[in-house]
């Protein structure tokens, strides 16, 4: 139960420090994606099944937040998360000497995995006649995207630590596959 | 199909995209609306808080990084202060006369706009500029529909979607934007719409219809809740569209969206 609250307010202020605070203080006016960070961390620690309530609730907060219709970031992270299980498995586990660089590119790969599924999932729906599912996400060959790719590998080390640290912490440890 | 791709794991997946594009595609919009305003209602003293902080931080950063510029600043002030000085004498009677237009022109005066100011609690994390949220909502009678600005009536967007304790505010810039309006020295009407954070453009105007680079535009009142007179911007480049059955104008807005911390939503028209 305590881990499930730590979770719930992991991503309660990370959704709220991404709509508030990096979105302002950033020159480019967009900040790291933290949410697509935590999915990151979480899958690479637990695997894809054992996420998968993270990574749903993240959708979902996220979905909230920024006013999209509720299943489109939750299919979009779902996505993402089983693409990562996929090479963290295979490369993470094999390749220990180059993980820093497995790692960087995991991140890399997730940003245009994650922005790849929300414009497809978006002009999908368009197709549709569905254009209520959001605000046009960030076009897939814009400088905003390779900014926001920058961004995520800058600050993955630090929501590793920071995540590594309050996990540690608590007294029901979340179980290691990888590290 | 080999029987190993049907692991739990897939299983899981699959069901789970089944749900989403169930809900996605067949869920009326506003079915999750009570959770997103209880959500945004338990984060509001957070979001305050947060985003107070960071622009401060940001204007902070700002001002260290243009602390050089400061002095060369003061002394063009100064000389723009002189010259100003001597320009409101003539403003004087201009406003006179913006005065009798506008009541010619059955505007609602500005300060006779029934405004209720805001602070901006969030913004699209994005970069693209598409929407804000504000900490008024339901509560302190906010609508769906209506035109928010900055203090001088320039429009900065439409409310979108009202919560109790907040709202989320659609800015012109965009993508989901559409502001009818006109040229204020030609009456040349057209649409304005946003250029995913990019800018504004005014579209679908006539070729019979004359911008002039440097024209002000403002809103013109048609269709909508929006009032006539606010202003938009100024046009930057004109140019035909891909079709060339209208004209095209880049509008240049007067502020700058991502640093908006006030606004204010005009409850009537």
């Amino acid at each position: 139960m305590s881990q499930k609250i730590t979770i719930f307010l992991i991503i309660f202020f990370s959704a709220i420090l991404q709509l508030a605070v990096f979105s302002n203080i950033f020159f480019w006016g967009l900040g790291p994606n933290i949410l697509l960070l935590l999915i990151i961390f979480w899958v690479i620690q637990e695997g894809f099944e054992g996420a998968f309530f993270q990574n749903s609730l993240t959708g979902f907060a996220l979905d909230l937040i920024t006013f999209s219709v509720v299943g489109t970031n939750v299919a979009t992270f779902l996505l993402v998360a089983f693409l990562i299980s996929f090479i963290s498995k295979r490369f993470l586990v094999v390749a220990r000497n180059w993980r820093i660089f497995i790692l960087t590119i995991t991140i890399i790969f997730a940003t245009l995995a994650n922005n790849l599924c929300l414009n497809g999932i978006f002009y999908v729906a368009s197709y549709f006649g569905k254009t209520a599912v959001g605000n046009l996400p960030v076009p897939f060959f814009s400088s905003l995207l390779a900014k926001e790719i920058f961004l995520n590998v800058l600050f993955f080390p630090l929501i590793y630590f920071f995540l590594k640290k309050i996990t540690h912490s608590n007294p029901v440890q979340i179980r290691k596959q990888i590290f | 199909m080999p029987q190993k791709y049907f692991t739990s794991k897939t299983v899981k997946l699959v069901i789970a995209i089944v749900i989403c594009a169930g809900l996605i595609f067949f869920n009326p919009k506003g079915f999750f609306n009570p959770a997103r305003g209880f959500f945004l209602r338990i984060s509001l003293p957070f979001q305050k808080v947060f985003y107070g902080s960071s622009q401060r931080f940001s204007e902070t950063v700002s001002f260290l990084a243009s602390i050089s510029e400061i002095k060369k600043d003061n002394a063009d002030l100064s000389r723009e202060n002189n010259l100003l000085s001597a320009q409101i004498a003539g403003l004087r009677q201009v406003e006179n006369e913006n005065k009798i237009l506008r009541e010619q022109l059955d505007l609602l005066p500005r300060d006779k706009f029934l405004l209720a100011g805001g602070f901006v609690i969030g913004q699209d994390p994005q970069g693209s500029e598409s929407w804000i949220i504000l900490d008024k909502g339901e509560r302190d009678g906010i609508l769906p529909g209506m035109a928010v600005i900055v203090a001088n009536g320039i429009l900065v967007g439409k409310v979108d979607e009202v919560y109790a304790t907040s709202s989320k505010i659609n800015l012109l810039s965009g993508s989901n934007s559409l502001i009818n309006v006109t040229d204020l020295e030609t009456g040349a009407k057209g649409i304005v719409r946003g250029e995913y954070g990019l800018g504004l453009v005014m579209d679908m105007v006539t070729q019979s219809d004359v911008l002039n680079i440097g024209d002000t535009i403002i809103t013109s009142g048609l269709g909508g809740n929006i009032s006539r007179g606010l202003l938009v911007g100024k046009v930057k480049e004109v140019k035909a569209s891909e079709d060339r059955l209208f004209q095209k104008a880049v509008v240049v807005p007067r502020i700058k969206y991502s640093k908006l911390d006030v606004v204010f939503v005009i409850k009537n028209k």
